[in-house]
């Protein structure tokens, strides 16, 4: 009886799962044009509570894209744009003094724009390692410490971080170890000329996002539960494990792509990510079990900013992107 | 398990079992082609048991083997109709969770289900369909070649040509016939079959041998070697003289003399002739008035007509003439004028006589003999030759008789030389009693020593049957009815 009035309430929340990613893209539909697989993307992340690293020349609408999302899942939005000079406290506040009306002179902790939802983490590469890492810190344990207090996040709570690819001087580019705290690295494209033309009719009247509510925080956090229990064969486990574990050249069975064009490899997280993001992945797309084809598309976001490749790909033209689909492929061909 | 896995699974399994089915039968055929073509090839035959069992054995084990190897588990089913249905690992995780209870698995098991459902098996095909095919193509291909090879008798002909070696030879034999003594009218027909075998082996003009086949030369020569053994048949006629003698002489003399005659032994037969004029001697018939005397040399010369006239030889012939001159003059030694007197001028009269004849008739017929001989062992190295040439095996040339031996049986074998202290005559002269009476006499048909009476109506019945028939001449018809009478009469006073 038990068994059956959970399955009677998982399979609501699995027609609600599917409803809900639904109105989401058709509400994010309306302000960005294009960009379904960063869409995907990101609506993945959110659900599987990972943040995302964007790569992308300005003006793509990485700052729209966040904001109809904030309106889309009736989540509090913040931008950060970093700069050099910026500070630790100036991301996740501080305590300042105030005199109260009576004249009493009281600490108060000012909340810095970290304190959000959706927060769009701009150039990070920008700001100085002390800065990104107090930004990283947040991201990864979804708490600020300030003084003696811990202040937790809202959950669920998102970063997109962005890096522009054309201005490198004066940057601090972001170390492996901090890049792995992503569980996406996406590139958002230039949109094409009929996109673009999209682009400007829309944006014509009002820049305004049009987007509007159709999920809240607790319904992302059902989904989230829900996709944790999506079940996977082993086989596609070992497959998954296997295909991490080539990405290192210094494992004996590792295939020939690794050894002659990696530096180093991808870490345990990226297993936890991919197994995770392909979960929902499979809900989105209305299957109910993890199959090859979920581990395969999302390998490339998984994978492109954990993988060093070396000098030996840059020699022969081949970018990360490459290397992963070589990688790929010959894990395939050993597991048959 | 649901009802639509179910139906996956009964078909692949039944997939698998006609692909080992394939297989196995595939490997059985090939087993079978595989013992059956070189078998034929080398001509050595089997019992068919032994194909039925090698290809049944192959059957199961390589069926058997093949199964084992594909046999379909559930996840080998669940992952091909993964597969074939592009049902992204749905039915790999339906047979994997197939026990949970977890509402995410129950739901994941629902949906599969309805998918497999609204799919069916029509999509699901043989995984093997090429290989099986392939395989049962060369397997059947190999079966039916081997068993067509079979059937056409396999051993593929072997041909061979006459080189200018195997010409020269044949030439040789040709001039070999040219320069014997051969009569002329058999040398030609032995000529013209020498000739006939060359035009068939070998093409002057060309100058190159025809490629016969084996069975092909066997045929050649035998008809050769067989009209070239008819033709010289006809002038050796030593041994079917000699055979008649063998049969149906009764004398001991006569007997041992058609011996060596049917084995064209020259020199024995002379000798023969020779002791048995020794034994012609005065001395010797002491004891026996000139009438016995005369019947017994009467009855010599009538057995020698009757064995004669026997033989079927024609009376032209030289060496039928000789033995006939000789017995007509015994029958005259015998009807020597002063025979009827008990004289011992008489008995002397009739033995000299009896002498001359011998003695004029014994070196003609040496002579005669020794010229068929010759005759014979033309023949024989003809015979011989193409054999050799054409490398024929015993068991596939023609037989053209035996060669005699003139050994006496129960006497030395003679060695053919003349022996003129080796009287092989025997009979008068000898001490003992004279032929005509109840002496013992050699029996031919079981070769013992037997009363002469216990033979007496077998020869009998053979002289009056060669009289009936015209085959005696006239003259000796008469002398031959007094031996016979002179024998019965004999007979009728021994058993009174």
């Amino acid at each position: 009886m038990e068994d059956k009035q959970n399955l009677t309430e998982d399979l609501e929340k699995v027609k609600k799962f599917s409803k809900a990613i639904s109105d989401i893209k058709q509400e994010i539909r309306k302000d960005v044009v294009g960009q379904e697989e960063i869409v995907d993307s990101v609506i993945t992340a959110i659900i599987a509570g990972g943040n995302v690293l964007l790569e992308g020349v300005p003006g793509v609408g990485k700052t729209r894209l966040v904001r109809s999302f904030s309106k889309a899942l009736s989540l509090p939005f913040s931008r950060i744009q970093f700069t050099p000079d910026l500070m630790p406290s100036d991301v996740t506040g501080t305590n300042v003094i105030e005199k109260d009306a009576e004249g009493k002179m009281n600490t108060i902790f000012r909340r810095g724009p970290i304190f959000a939802n959706l927060i769009l983490a701009d150039e990070i590469n920008r700001a100085t390692p002390k800065t990104q890492s107090a930004m990283l810190e947040v991201m990864q344990e979804h708490n600020v410490t300030v003084g003696d207090t811990t202040y937790k996040m809202q959950e669920p709570f998102f970063v997109l971080a962005t890096e522009n690819p054309i201005e490198q001087d004066g940057t601090y580019p972001l170390p492996e170890a901090q890049m792995d705290r992503f569980m996406f690295k996406l590139i958002m494209k230039f949109p094409s000329v009929e996109e673009l033309a999209d682009i400007v009719n829309m944006t014509q009247i009002t820049m305004a996002e049009n987007a509007t509510a159709v999920v809240d925080g607790p319904t992302i956090l059902e989904m989230r539960e829900l996709a944790k229990h999506v079940p996977v064969i082993d086989e596609v486990l070992s497959y998954t494990m296997n295909l991490v574990a080539n990405t290192h050249p210094e494992v004996e069975s590792s295939p020939e792509a690794a050894k002659k064009y990696v530096r180093y490899g991808a870490s345990p997280r990226a297993a936890q990510n991919l197994i995770t993001c392909a979960k929902v992945r499979a809900l989105m797309n209305g299957n109910y079990n993890v199959s090859y084809e979920d581990i395969d598309v999302l390998a490339y976001p998984v994978l492109r900013h954990r993988i060093k490749i070396n000098y030996n790909a840059v020699n022969d033209h081949l970018g990360v992107d490459d290397v992963i689909s070589l990688l790929l492929k010959q894990t395939k061909k050993n597991s048959k | 398990m649901n009802d639509d896995f179910k139906k996956f699974r009964s078909k692949i399994i039944a997939h698998a079992v006609i692909e080992s089915v394939i297989a196995g039968l595939s490997a059985g055929l090939i087993v079978v082609a595989a013992l059956l073509l070189p078998l034929t090839l080398t001509g050595i035959t089997v019992n068919a048991g032994i194909y039925v069992g090698a290809g049944l054995g192959m059957f199961v084990i390589v069926g058997g083997l093949t199964f084992v190897l594909i046999r379909p588990t559930e996840k080998r089913i669940a992952r091909r109709v993964d597969t074939e249905l592009a049902m992204h690992e749905k039915v790999q995780t339906l047979v994997a969770f197939s026990s949970s209870n977890e509402p995410m698995a129950v739901i994941q098991r629902d949906d599969a289900n309805s998918r497999l459902a609204a799919a069916g098996t029509k999509k699901i095909k043989f995984k093997r369909a090429w290989q099986c095919s392939v395989a049962s193509v060369v397997a059947v291909g190999l079966f039916a070649g081997a068993v067509t090879v079979a059937a056409l008798g396999g051993k593929p002909e072997d041909t061979q040509a006459a080189d200018n070696y195997t010409y020269t030879r044949l030439r040789n034999l040709v001039g070999t016939v040219q320069n014997s003594s051969l009569d002329e009218a058999p040398k030609a027909i032995v000529l013209e079959q020498l000739n006939l075998v060359i035009e068939s082996v070998y093409d002057v003009e060309k100058q190159e041998g025809i490629p016969l086949t084996y069975d092909e030369r066997v045929t050649i020569v035998s008809q050769a070697v067989v009209n070239i053994d008819a033709a010289i048949d006809t002038v050796v006629t030593g041994e079917p003289i000699g055979n008649s003698m063998y049969e149906l002489c009764v004398d001991l003399t006569l007997y041992e003399l058609g011996i060596h005659i049917r084995a064209l032994s020259g020199g024995t037969a002379y000798s023969t002739m020779a002791a048995w004029n020794i034994v012609l001697d005065d001395d010797n018939f002491n004891s026996y008035d000139a009438a016995t005397v005369a019947k017994a040399i009467s009855e010599y010369a009538a057995q020698m007509v009757v064995a004669l006239s026997a033989s079927s030889v024609s009376a032209d012939d030289a060496l039928y003439t000789i033995l006939a001159g000789l017995a007509s003059e015994l029958g005259d030694a015998a009807n020597t004028p002063a025979a009827a007197d008990d004289a011992s001028d008489a008995k002397a009269a009739i033995l000299s006589a009896a002498r001359d004849a011998v003695g004029k008739y014994a070196p003609p017929l040496r002579l005669e003999l020794q010229a068929q001989s010759a005759d014979r062992q033309l023949d024989w190295t003809i015979y011989n030759e193409l054999q050799e040439i054409f490398g024929i095996a015993d068991e596939d040339m023609p037989d053209i008789g035996e060669v005699y031996e003139d050994t006496v049986p129960g006497q030395e074998g003679d060695d053919g030389k003349e022996d003129e202290d080796d009287p092989s005559g025997g009979g008068a002269g000898r001490g003992d009693a004279l032929y005509g009476s109840d002496s013992l006499i050699y029996d031919y048909t079981t070769g013992e020593q037997v009363q002469y009476g216990e033979v007496f109506d077998r020869y009998n019945s053979i002289i009056v049957s060669l009289i009936n028939d015209g085959r005696i001449d006239e003259k000796y018809i008469e002398m031959i009815n007094a031996y016979l009478n002179a024998l019965a009469q004999a007979r009728e006073e021994e058993e009174q």
